[in-house]
């Protein structure tokens, strides 16, 4: 259990300290927030952790731009958080209550489920449904959309991931999610989230993205072009579902099959839309 | 290197290898209660609780309890007076083997802590991650209801 | 819930605090691996990575070399012996087809080598430094490879014994005839005829497989091992090692669950091998990959059930056949396939020609072994489906098909007779049979007759009803032996020695009340000492739902021996006939009030005058086994869109004769429904094409969690075997046998579909009911 060639855990003082590190050691030296992914597997090359739960990085903000979540928050912490509980339906908090099990969320972080980026994973498919952009310090701070996946990857070679910023949404912003998995402390066969604006003029800007497909989380554009400018209603959700199906790159593993998936993605997509239409119209679910 | 980490309510300097998890430490301390199931966070037999709140040992480092204070079961009770979730467990017949027990009891007292009262499904729900095989969850669901009820859960 | 003290017990029937339950729900040290370590050798072991090889070459020495390396063991230094890992009476109905370390692995994660090190880091880094050149064979997959003409012989060494036919990869052959059902076939008007098949699946016990061993002062070898066949264990370890018996002990501490597994000497030989060759202690704990692939798993099979019946639904003929898959090794092959039929077969003894055949064929895959159900669990499937088939066919309620045809009390079955373990069953009348009553409550509960055939929709969700009945065994008769030893202590309470094993199961606490009945003491004055080979009398362990009724038995007669010491001891105090005399409450009366207690009985008896010890062993050797029964109905909703099952409700109501504690007895069924469940919906297996395990870890395979199942309603029925300690019978293994058909039946009442393989998966279960849409 132990992992023998690790040789160094380094608690930095600072994030200067964190990064000085993680650039003298290069790929022999990795940023932890859980640590969870890192104990259940160290790479070989790997003789150094640095343990960013050691900096202030713990933090659930409102501002004028958005709420600003820090990297090193607990998946627990903001299944928790009451301002995440109001922001676009509470639908974080929504997805967390499918993610691993309490104990997991207790321990594993943000940042950690962002970077870490499992193919299954609930946390990045809602991430990506509403937008979000990391901020990566790397000496100098920068903001890159979560949906960049080539930048991302760039930027987090050589920088550390500081927190995730969710754009100011109002109340004309919801959102739904959905998870199929064989048991309840499971990961999915198939995540969905969606999420749109929407009020008289119909609905606008809606992100459908679906993930574990068995891939890792991506944006469904045409499933979600359906959507703009059109009425929320069985019809329009029909489409928009209809459309994802076929959109939806998926494929076989362990868990599911790709005929399965498929079904899965329509069936995922019209429930997450038709829980969007509940809160919309009726304030519910 | 050097830890300072407080458990079960006594500080302590522990010496731990970087790679080194909070469960094989807790274990070498003498804490046996601490149980291994699968090493890889999937079965809840290590849970013990991080600043009161329920973790994996075997997922965490054993670096991570420094500056924090981590309980065990050993450290539930005081004295010969039983935790209100370790009594109901012993009431309601909910131990048979027991080796789950310690880690579920922890999972207990972590949602009561937080929770007033609450429903069979968010029992459930908390409780999800420490598997058992032999009780069906029946009765440690019963219990934990029970103490639940019981006014000693505010001193818990 | 559960039903109300028998009259006229004090101790039995009461729910008594489990006697472990205090340590256990503090932490304490009570398992194997919670010692000190700090002296002791870790054990790390290679296994094999082909499914079928020789092994031409193995060098160790850059193993050895290793500083901190104490031992290597592999086929080339340790004893040649072949033995069954298999934990059974001997002579062991399994054939001796293993040895310690082989030249040839038979599956991958077959025991290649050992090594015992410092720590276990030393002993990872050594286990990789060992190298080994394999010749790699053919590989027999399934158990179509295996039966193949020109399949692989998996066993082709000389000096194994016991196999049925080893170059037909044959473990066990099983052939019984009650009367003729083929002309019975012909003769009845309506036949249904189904296939089932369940697949590999694995207990996942908490605890995995662990022993430690080291040597006592005297140079005997000690090993706390987490197992449910401590005096097998003895037995074959002194055998596998070349040691006298009584040079081993063997002591079982708390086990962190067994349900089968744990049934066999797997890792015993090891480890005390090592502290023989080292003098130094040894711990082998099986990783969690290791217990999913190299330690037991359940008999996956394909069992064919066939019943003919009268147009009004009364059974004529039944046929079964199973064929059983039991991996690279034989253990428990024949008495697994043995009990898919006879602990089924005889429910509906209104069928009067039976045939039940069947073969355990050997593959180049994990071993399977005694999992809960034992057989029992596989066999149910195709029978309460077939049940089923029929009642639709004639138009009759599936309870009512039932009704008409199980067994009742005042019956046998010629099965019992034909039909043993390993060697000719035992005939016997059933005694005790509450079946009816648990029925007809488990009816009402599920609202069988307002909520069957309804397909309640919620939503996407359909709603279906199902159900099944079921008996088991009470130990095996005229095979396992339990007994007891009780000893009084001056102050009146008493030392219970048993070999029992309890494993979870609560047996020291059910066993203590049983002496406490007797005695007229409480439990808490009953200190129970068990499973150690050294200091408790004989008993086979913990397997075939035995320990309540035989070892249970046992405990009575010896408690009821020193009942006779302590009023003959009283008569002498009180100067009355022993005859007059009654134990009540801790004390002896005399008819005149006068009256002694147990505590200055025995303080005479031990310090004043004609001093002896009060105490007596008592054995039991069943000479029937009474079956538990069990009516099983669930309530399943099937998504329609998905094909995801939930069970919504579910109802047990079981006759296990008097329960000695009632909510142990529950926490058995509840606990045995819910591995029933998993293994209905999720549990399964995955190999690659070459044999690998895909998913070893409880990441992949899924158990279910408290979220995932409902609450289990148990009812335990009123009745009394008079056979039986106390009137019980046994109870830990039949609930694991209800849910797979209970649910099949549920599913077909909501969406018309029949699953004849688990697990009912939601992929499944869509296919099934787009393909029974589309047929014509």
């Amino acid at each position: 259990m132990a992992i023998h060639h690790l040789r160094e855990y380094i608690r930095p003082k600072d994030l200067g300290e964190a990064l000085a590190t993680l650039h003298r050691l290069g790929t022999a030296a990795r940023p932890i927030g859980g640590g969870v992914d890192l104990v259940r597997h160290t790479p070989p090359g790997v003789s150094t952790l640095v343990d960013m739960t050691a900096l202030p990085l713990a933090y659930v903000r409102e501002e004028e731009n958005g709420l600003h979540i820090g990297a090193t928050t607990t998946l627990g912490e903001i299944e928790r958080n009451t301002s995440l509980a109001e922001y676009a339906d509470g639908v974080l908090p929504e997805m967390l209550g499918h993610v691993g099990s309490m104990q997991l969320r207790n321990l594993a972080t943000l940042g950690g489920a962002l970077v870490g980026a499992h193919p299954w994973s609930d946390v990045v498919t809602v991430l990506l449904a509403l937008d979000a952009t990391a901020a990566i310090h790397d000496g100098s701070d920068h903001a890159i959309r979560v949906a960049d996946r080539a930048a991302m990857r760039e930027f987090l070679s050589g920088g550390v991931l500081t927190e995730v910023l969710l754009p100011t949404r109002g109340a004309e912003a919801h959102a739904a999610f959905a998870k199929f998995s064989l048991s309840a402390f499971d990961v999915a066969m198939l995540n969905v989230c969606a999420c749109l604006r929407w009020s008289e003029t119909g609905c606008q800007d809606a992100r459908i993205v679906v993930g574990g497909t068995p891939w890792l989380a991506t944006v469904l554009p045409r499933a979600g072009e359906t959507l703009q400018g059109a009425d929320l209603g069985a019809d329009s959700i029909a489409a928009a579902a209809t459309t994802a199906a076929t959109e939806a790159q998926v494929g076989d593993d362990r868990r599911a099959t790709a005929e399965y998936r498929r079904v899965l993605v329509e069936v995922g997509v019209r429930r997450a839309l038709e829980a969007i239409l509940g809160r919309c119209k009726g304030g519910g679910t | 290197m050097k830890i300072e980490t407080t458990l079960n309510g006594c500080p302590r300097n522990v010496d731990v290898r970087p790679g080194e998890t909070l469960l094989e430490m807790l274990r070498r301390l003498g804490m046996y209660g601490v149980k291994e199931g699968c090493g890889s966070g999937d079965c809840g037999a290590c849970t013990v609780l991080l600043d009161g709140r329920a973790i994996n040992a075997c997922l965490a480092f054993a670096a991570k309890a420094h500056g924090h204070t981590v309980t065990t079961i050993e450290g539930l009770a005081s004295g010969d007076a039983l935790h209100p979730v370790q009594q109901a467990f012993l009431d309601e017949g909910a131990i048979q083997c027991g080796y789950c027990t310690p880690g579920m009891v922890l999972s207990a007292v972590d949602l009561l802590r937080h929770h007033q009262q609450p429903t069979d499904d968010e029992i459930r729900r908390a409780i999800a991650g420490n598997l058992c095989r032999c009780t069906g969850y029946a009765k440690q669901v019963a219990a934990i209801r029970r103490a639940s009820e019981s006014e000693s859960r505010e001193d818990a | 819930m559960s039903s109300d003290k028998q009259p006229g017990f004090r101790v039995v029937g009461t729910n008594a605090t489990k006697v472990d339950g205090l340590s256990l729900v503090t932490g304490r040290p009570k398992f194997v691996a919670d010692i000190d370590l700090a002296d002791t050798l870790i054990v790390r072991l290679l296994t094999s990575p082909h499914a079928h090889a020789r092994i031409t070459a193995i060098d160790t020495s850059a193993a050895e070399a290793l500083p901190g390396v104490a031992c290597v063991l592999a086929h080339t230094n340790t004893p040649t012996t072949r033995f069954t890992t298999a934990g059974q009476g001997y002579p062991e109905p399994s054939p001796y087809d293993t040895r310690l370390f082989d030249s040839k692995v038979r599956f991958v994660g077959d025991f290649v080598a050992a090594v015992a090190a410092e720590s276990q880091e030393v002993a990872e880094r050594a286990v990789r430094a060992l190298h080994v050149s394999y010749e790699q064979l053919p590989a027999a997959l399934s158990i179509d490879d295996a039966l193949a003409d020109g399949a692989p012989v998996i066993h082709d060494e000389p000096d194994a014994q016991g196999i049925y036919d080893a170059l037909h990869n044959v473990a066990a052959n099983v052939d019984i005839d009650v009367g003729d059902a083929a002309s019975a076939f012909d003769a009845c008007p309506v036949v249904v005829e189904t296939t089932c098949e369940t697949p590999y699946a694995q207990h996942t016990p908490i605890e995995t497989h662990l022993v430690h061993s080291a040597l006592d002062g005297d140079g005997r070898l000690v090993l706390r091992s987490s197992t449910q066949v401590p005096f097998h264990a003895r037995r074959i370890v002194a055998r596998t090692l070349g040691l006298p018996l009584h040079r081993i002990r063997v002591i079982k501490p708390r086990v962190g669950g067994g349900f089968g597994t744990k049934q066999e000497i797997l890792l015993e030989s090891i480890a005390g091998l090592v502290t023989l060759r080292t003098g130094r202690p040894a711990l082998l704990q099986l990783t969690r990959h290791e217990e999913f692939v190299s330690s037991r798993t359940r008999h996956p099979m394909r069992v064919r059930v066939k019943a003919g019946a009268e147009k009004d639904g009364t059974l004529r003929a039944l046929e079964m056949e199973a064929l059983s898959n039991t991996g690279a090794y034989g253990s428990h092959a024949l008495t697994v396939l043995s009990n898919t039929g006879s602990k089924t077969l005889p429910l509906y003894n209104k069928a009067s020609d039976v045939h039940f055949y069947g073969v355990a064929v050997y593959t180049n895959l994990p071993v399977a072994g005694a999992y809960r159900g034992y057989g029992a669990t596989q066999g149910y499937f195709p029978l309460e489906t077939a049940m089923d088939q029929l009642a639709e066919r004639v138009g009759l309620d599936p309870i009512t098909v039932r009704e008409k045809n199980h067994i009742r009390s005042g019956e046998s079955s010629p099965i019992f007779e034909k039909l043993g373990e390993g060697r000719e069953g035992v005939a016997f009348s059933i005694r005790s049979c509450e079946l009816p009553r648990c029925i007809e409550i488990g009816r009402q509960r599920i609202a069988w007759d307002e909520r069957r055939g309804r397909r309640n929709r919620e939503g996407n969700w359909v709603h279906g009803l199902g159900m099944s009945i079921h008996m088991q065994g009470s130990g095996i008769p005229q095979i396992d032996m339990g007994a007891a030893t009780v000893r009084m202590n001056e102050d009146g309470s008493c030392q219970l020695l048993v070999g029992a094993t309890d494993i979870g199961t609560g047996s020291d606490t059910i066993l203590s009340q049983i002496a406490a009945e007797v005695l007229g003491i409480p439990p808490s004055h009953v200190v129970v000492t068990s499973s150690d080979t050294d200091t408790t009398p004989f008993d086979v362990g913990a397997y075939a739902s035995s320990t309540t009724y035989v070892s249970g038995m046992a405990v009575q007669r010896a408690a009821e021996k020193v009942r006779g010491q302590i009023l003959d001891v009283a008569a002498g105090a009180l100067q009355v006939d022993r005859e007059a005399l009654s134990l009540e409450d801790g004390r002896v009366v005399a008819p005149d009030g006068r009256s002694a207690s147990l505590a200055e009985l025995c303080s005479r008896a031990t310090h004043v005058v004609d001093q002896f010890q009060i105490e007596a062993t008592a054995s039991c050797v069943p000479e029937e086994s009474p079956p538990p029964f069990l009516a099983s109905f669930a309530e399943v909703a099937v998504d329609t869109e998905t094909g995801f099952v939930k069970v919504v409700k579910y109802v047990a109501a079981v006759d296990c004769g008097v329960p000695i504690n009632p909510k142990m007895a529950e926490g058995q069924v509840e606990g045995a429904i819910v591995n029933g469940i998993g293994y209905a919906l999720t549990e399964r297996m995955l190999f690659s094409s070459r044999g690998r395990v895909r998913n070893p870890s409880l990441f992949d395979y899924k158990i279910p969690c408290a979220a995932d199942v409902p609450e289990v309603d148990v009812v335990l029925v009123d009745s009394y075997e008079p056979t039986g300690p106390m009137g019980a019978k046994s109870v830990g293994e039949i609930a694991i046998n209800a849910p797979i058909p209970t649910i099949a039946n549920a599913i077909y009442d909501a969406v018309g579909v029949r699953l004849t393989a688990t697990p009912f998966t939601p992929e499944r279960v869509l296919a099934a009911m787009r393909e029974a849409s589309e047929a014509p």
